[in-house]
């Protein structure tokens, strides 16, 4: 049967004759029955296109979903039949007691002298209390957990941290909480990865699994690759193809076994779970497009002898999908069918669904009327993009960009690239090189990796967001030197990140900070997700710790989160931006932003620090923590084990199964709720979690509905495990 | 038809009917899984920063830390050991010294702006001075770019000038066409702005996947691949492909961010000389006789990458024959980056591999396209005629996973750029015109010592290198100045110390009187250097440093073929200045230092097809006349 073709040998018509040929009968049988489309017309795709007029823009359907964020704020309609106590309305009345409350927790006497430092007026930290008094007020007896030592410094920041930790902890969860940390005292150790972190951060709550889960995740992984290796041994022995198997004679497979192995094993089997196309811009509700698995009847089809090879070069016509919103006959657009060797293809149905996923913190993702004026006159004076580096490609956006975002942050200058990921992948070899010592948080993501490992500078890594474990590897690195030489370090970068996007724990900058300074290291900061997402004013982790921008080294961020649109910054002294602009293989080969997103990013950053005169940066700044404060505390209080900071806009909600990831999602998804999950190898093999990102667009109402939701789904996976 | 699932059933029947066997199976099962759990309980779960006692070195720290120093300290001592060490500032004194290696900080900053002040001297400032003297490193900003490839330019704090652009590598002059930024236009309106989140995670849009079917269907393949940035692309891909152990086989001018993947990669890298085929299977002849002739070959795997048209040199390159190399050793995949060839060359502009009649899957094994030339949008993507290529990359590749996805509407430039391009393929015959048309010119009327770079007229990335002779006359004339001025200063400043250690017998007020040194040598100098130029040096300390350190840092300098580099770098800054107010605009790229190559500075212009044939005959005259007008005045002065 399958005899052995491969691309190498095979015969292909000459590039001219391609779109002449006729398909092999063979072809056009699995085509129909993929109900694909194989045009006999030429390019009968292009004409269908063009038949089929833009889809005009529903501006009054984008501009009333914003008003659910901008305007409704303030409306109190909980749908969850919760206390009165919870709406925001009452903030007023609690914030007083909250606010007391810090008063007596907060021990140190040092903490005024802290405050002038740190620049917050005594207005903005009653109105941050004030807000966060919208907060249960402590009504159970208070409860410790033993784990959460309060080793606070007994500042401003702690206050708040203070603050919110007392309504956390004493929720009436607490109980079970309690019980729970007991029992995980009995389970064996390598289980309770709790303890691991005893942290300095006074609420920062972790991971503890649970015996059981963890029993069922191991045994899931074994049933699943032992199967997996089964039914590959199987496919060998019966001489089944796979198409991921056809290659170039001679030559060694593109992909390491495991690779694919765990591809094909275990990815494909929740692959529906990532990206799950949507067709709208990312606001508080998203258009998100169905999928279905293919049956195994189409995927036999594919099988068949040649067909494979030949469309792998000459895919067939496909017959584009109309995508139709569910319950309407209203057709909204179309997209291309599922590339044949997809596992998934579309049913064209879109479902309008809450989200809960992208990180769109300030609801610059979606702003009324599609985007600014402004950013479209930028489109009219520049066009799309410059097709060149900084060196000729600077534009006058650009220049300007750069000079507010150094005002926003609070440092001397800046400069933007055009991707976040490149911004710390291209930018840290400039900073440092060899002979130089890179010590990195162990959780740091994968582009100050990648910048890291690019400068040729050393790596150590210090336990995740541990300022003593960080005093220590500062210690022995100094001491010893450069390995082999003794030789001693040139300068040392220590680079930590605000907020970490997987685990929703902030930064303990104001430690950090202390310790680097202390051993005269630099310190970086990866701003990502805390930009524009903490401090009162979304100056990011600095304000929210309360530390000087000036005594951090270098501020990057980037402006895919709370921006809503693409790229990063570094900002720094005048000489180190000058140095990078000079030397940055960022600025020097990367091209540049495109001058809309840079517009649309000044437009956001005018708004959110209120220089555009609006009070909307403030108000949605407001939202966006009380809706943090809001959900998380009602997730805990329902029973789920969130991780992460208080007041961080990230809560991860953990989950442990691997099967359990699948239906969370799609169990959500069924109910209207778009949610992220993330399993192996994002997450360590057993803390496997969901990821919410809350919004400023989201409306309280949204977020009961969110919670309904994820409540109905946890009792239906039990995975409360916090409630016995 | 049905061939496989008749297979399956007739083996499954057997199975059924054999119970013995199926029993064996079920217990051959069921061991092994036990033996798999047993594993997977004994191993030591991977968790971030597991539990271990205070002051036990982490895992990774523990394999850096080769003989632990550190252990046998006191706390003392290395409390001592802290407070003794001393980091280099964040920031190097001056961008050159990297490239310098000086002795002394100062000594450099005031030798390079000497440098460049006589450099300036050199080319005849004229009544240009005023700007060229200053720091003129500080990119130009663009205040719009025109229909036309035009663009509204402005150097430091001048005004601005409409300049004919070829700054921009806008080939197929897809900048401001109308048509793609109408689509943009909607796509800003229904969209909004960014993705808001990675591909994996919701920031998937209609949008993009409409791009990548265009992408796909354009070059000939199933699948397509989008990335929100172009050099996050070739890095990521490389970097996803090989993999410690696999072998690649790099032309040495290949632009940064595939030397970055490389390097990130891990494997071993083998340099072949620039466009050179015959080098390249020397190499590999060279890598296979090493190697033991056997099946465990196939475990690495072998990559070659190159460019389509070479970023750094606008070379095309010889891609039939590399692809015949490719053809006779086994192993092998050619890795094609057509960033710059994309559009231009081709019939149908589908790059290189269509230029040498290569086939995606005969020939070539995987291209990666930067959109930000040809198709003027941001991002990058990739295709591959192995059908893991893409689907690979969606879950390994780093720039596309960990990064937010690419903002719609700049998919749908791309998009619309594709359908542009299939329409109208004579851009592509156009611009390829055009550049044999701006370089014929050019070569007939540069000065003799203007070189014009590149293999083939079509090739529309036009780099000006100076000569051999040109540098060296140009070095000659600035050595001559740097030397003169040197000299008078020095004496000028021994003079002021003598003078002064007879008022005051105090050879440390020097430094304090700098600054009527200054203007002591202000005046001596002031018949040899225009008034600009001083202000540029006239800093009291720069000119004392200059005048007693710059026998030790010029020498050096000179060795190590930077003095070339800093003179030869500042004669094109210094055109691109002057071509601007001649209403030309080109682009002078900085480089990264790598220790593995560096090229000469050099003038780029990318050819454009909305430039119009008179326009660029004009620019060629324009260009020739002005470089000429700077090398007569080093030559006449000597
Ligand atoms: C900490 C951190 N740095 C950098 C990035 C990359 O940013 P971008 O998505 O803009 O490329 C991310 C994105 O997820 C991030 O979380």
């Amino acid at each position: 049967m399958a005899t052995k073709t491969s691309l190498g040998e095979r015969q292909l018509p000459e590039a001219g004759t391609v779109s002449g040929r006729e398909p092999i009968e063979a072809e056009v049988a699995a085509a129909e029955e993929l109900q694909l489309f194989v045009s006999n017309r030429g390019d009968g795709f292009v004409s269908y296109l063009s038949q089929r007029s833009p889809t005009p823009v529903d501006l009054s359907s984008l501009q009333a979903r914003d008003r659910s964020s901008e305007e409704d704020e303030n409306e109190d309609e909980d749908l969850c039949n919760d206390d009165d106590e919870l709406d925001s309305d009452d903030a007023d009345v609690f914030s007083g007691v909250t606010a007391s409350s810090a008063g007596r927790l907060s021990s140190s006497p040092g903490s005024d002298a802290l405050d002038v430092t740190s620049g917050a007026t005594p207005v903005q930290k009653l109105s941050w209390r004030a807000s966060s008094g919208s907060l249960r007020t402590p009504k159970t007896g208070s409860i410790e957990t033993p784990k959460h030592r309060v080793t606070g410094v007994g500042s401003n920041a702690s206050d708040r941290w203070e603050s919110e930790r007392s309504a956390t902890r004493k929720t009436p969860m607490s109980p079970a909480r309690m019980k729970l940390a007991t029992s995980a005292r009995r389970i064996p150790q390598r289980y309770s990865m709790a303890a691991q972190y005893v942290s300095e951060v006074p609420d920062e709550m972790y991971a503890e699994v649970p015996l059981v889960a963890a029993l069922i995740t191991y045994a899931m992984y074994a049933v699943v690759i032992v199967l997996g290796y089964l039914r590959d041994a199987l496919s060998k022995i019966l001489k089944r193809r796979r198409y991921a198997m056809i290659k170039p004679q001679g030559c060694a497979p593109l992909l390491s076994d495991f690779e694919d192995f765990y591809t094909r094993r275990l990815y494909r089997r929740i692959e529906d779970c990532w990206s799950r196309p949507i067709c709208s811009a990312p606001g508080a509700y998203i258009d998100v497009i169905e999928r279905r698995f293919r049956t195994p009847k189409e995927r036999e089809l594919l099988l068949q002898k040649g067909i494979l090879e030949r469309w792998a070069t000459k895919p067939p016509q496909l017959k584009p999908v109309e995508l139709i919103r569910e319950g309407t006959n209203e057709v909204i657009g179309w997209i291309p069918q599922a590339p044949f060797t997809a596992a998934l293809t579309y049913t064209g149905r879109v479902k309008r669904c809450l989200n809960l996923s992208s990180y769109n913190y300030l609801g610059y993702g979606e702003v009324p009327g599609g985007v600014d004026a402004s950013v479209l006159e930028t489109l009219d004076r520049y066009g799309v993009a410059t097709g060149a580096a900084r060196e000729s490609g600077c534009t006058a956006v650009l220049r300007e960009l750069e000079q507010t975002v150094a005002r926003f942050v609070g440092k001397p200058d800046a400069i933007v690239i055009g991707m976040g990921f490149a911004t710390n992948s291209m930018i840290i070899p400039a900073i440092i090189g060899k002979g130089g010592l890179i010590i990195s948080d162990e959780l740091n993501h994968a582009s100050i990796v990648a910048g890291a490992r690019s400068s040729g500078a050393r790596i150590r890594v210090f336990r995740h967001n541990d300022a003593k474990d960080l005093e220590r590897v500062l210690r022995s690195a100094i001491a010893e030197g450069q390995p082999r030489s003794h030789r001693q370090w040139r300068r040392i970068l220590v680079v930590v990140e605000g907020i970490y996007s997987m685990e929703g724990a902030i930064c303990n900058l104001r430690e950090i900070a202390r310790v680097t300074r202390k051993y005269k290291a630099f310190l970086f900061v990866d701003e990502a997700h805390s930009i524009g997402a903490l401090g009162e004013r979304g100056r990011g982790v600095c304000e929210f710790t309360g530390v000087d921008p000036r005594d951090v080294d270098i501020l990057m961020g980037t402006f895919t989160k709370s921006f809503g649109a693409v790229g990063g910054y570094v900002a720094a002294s005048r000489e180190l931006v000058a140095h990078l602009r000079r030397t940055a293989p960022g600025a020097l080969y990367a091209s540049t932003m495109s001058p809309a997103c840079a517009k649309h990013i000044l437009f956001a950053m005018r708004q959110i620090s209120g220089e555009d005169g609006t009070d909307i940066g403030r108000r949605k700044l407001t939202q966006l923590r009380e809706n943090s404060l809001y959900f998380r505390r009602r997730l805990l209080e329902m029973g789920l084990q969130t991780i992460g900071s208080t007041g961080s806009p990230v809560i991860p909600i953990m989950l442990y199964v691997p099967s359990v990831i699948a239906e969370f999602s799609r169990e959500c998804l069924k109910r209207g709720l778009a949610v992220v999950v993330v399993g192996f190898p994002a997450t360590p093999l057993i803390l496997s979690r969901s990821r919410i990102c809350i919004s400023a667009a989201h409306s309280r109402e949204d977020l009961d509905f969110a919670l309904n939701v994820i409540e109905q789904v946890a009792d239906l996976l039990k995975i409360r495990y916090l409630r016995k | 038809m049905m061939e496989l699932p008749t297979w399956l059933s007739s083996v499954l029947s057997e199975l059924r009917g054999k119970v013995t066997s199926f029993l064996l199976f079920h217990v051959a099962l069921e061991i092994s899984l036990a033996l798999l759990l047993a594993y997977f309980f004994l191993q030591k779960a991977y968790a971030p920063g597991q539990r271990r006692e205070r002051g036990t070195p982490s895992r990774a720290a523990a394999r850096f830390a080769l003989k632990s120093r550190a252990d046998d300290l006191t706390e003392e001592e290395i409390d001592a050991l802290c407070d003794e060490w001393t980091p280099e500032a964040l920031v190097p004194p001056s961008t050159e010294s990297a490239i310098l290696s000086p002795r002394n900080g100062a000594s450099t900053e005031a030798t390079l702006s000497l440098v460049r002040t006589s450099v300036s001297i050199a080319l005849g400032s004229g009544e240009l001075a005023d700007t060229e003297t200053s720091d003129l490193l500080e990119a130009p900003t663009v205040h719009a770019y025109e229909p036309g490839g035009y663009c509204v330019v402005q150097i430091g704090d001048h005004g601005l000038k409409r300049c004919l652009n070829f700054a921009s590598a806008n080939y197929l002059g897809f900048q401001r066409e109308p048509r793609i930024e109408e689509a943009c236009r909607r796509i800003l309106l229904k969209y909004g702005c960014g993705a808001c989140g990675p591909r994996g995670f919701y920031g998937t849009m209609d949008v993009h996947l409409r791009c990548e079917y265009e992408i796909a269907k354009f070059m000939g393949t199933h699948e397509a691949i989008l990335y929100s940035f172009g050099s996050a692309t070739s890095t990521s891909i490389v970097n996803a492909f090989a993999k410690k152990g696999d072998i690649i086989f790099a032309d040495e001018c290949l632009h940064y961010a595939l030397q970055n993947g490389m390097q990130l990669s891990r494997a071993m890298i083998v340099w072949f000389h620039h466009n050179d085929p015959a080098d390249l299977e020397r190499k590999i002849v060279a890598i296979e006789s090493t190697q033991p002739k056997s099946r465990s070959n196939l475990l690495h795997r072998q990559f070659i990458i190159v460019e389509g048209i070479y970023q750094n040199t606008g070379m095309v390159a010889r891609l039939d024959e590399f692809a015949a190399v490719r053809r006779r050793h086994s192993n092998l995949r050619l890795f094609v980056d057509e960033s710059h060839s994309m559009g231009v060359l081709g019939a149908t502009g589908r790059g290189a591999c269509e230029h040498f009649g290569l086939q995606l899957g005969r020939d070539v094994d995987i291209v990666v396209v930067d959109v930000a030339f040809s198709l003027a949008s941001v991002g990058g993507f990739c295709v591959g005629a192995e059908l893991s290529v893409v689907d690979h990359q969606r879950l390994s590749s780093a720039g596309y996973c960990f990064s937010a996805s690419q903002p719609p509407f700049l998919a749908e430039a791309v998009s619309v750029g594709i359908q542009l391009l299939c329409e109208e393929p004579n851009r592509s015959e156009r611009v390829r015109s055009n550049a044999a048309l701006l370089r014929r010119t050019l070569r007939e009327h540069l000065p003799a010592n203007v070189l014009v770079e590149g293999n083939v007229d079509e090739s529309p990335l036009i780099y000006l290198r100076l000569s051999s002779r040109g540098v060296q006359s140009l070095l000659a004339r600035v050595l001559q100045l740097v030397q003169a001025t040197e000299k008078q200063l020095r004496n000028r400043a021994d003079q002021l110390r003598s003078t002064e250690m007879n008022e005051d017998g105090d050879a440390d007020s020097l430094s304090d009187s700098g600054s009527s040194i200054s203007a002591e040598a202000t005046e001596e100098l002031g018949s040899m250097v225009t008034d600009a130029a001083i202000r540029q040096i006239n800093h009291a300390s720069a000119v004392a440093a200059a005048a007693t350190a710059h026998e030790m840092v010029i020498p050096g300098m000179y060795q190590a073929g930077a003095f070339e580099e800093l003179v030869t770098e500042r004669f094109w800054v210094l055109a691109r200045e002057r071509l601007i107010r001649h209403g030309i605009w080109a682009s002078v790229p900085g480089q990264v230092l790598t220790e593995h190559l560096r090229l000469p500075p050099a003038l780029v212009l990318h050819v454009s097809a909305s430039h119009e044939p008179s326009e660029l005959v004009q620019s060629g005259h324009t260009i020739s006349r002005v470089l000429d007008s700077m090398l007569s005045a080093v030559k006449s002065e000597q």
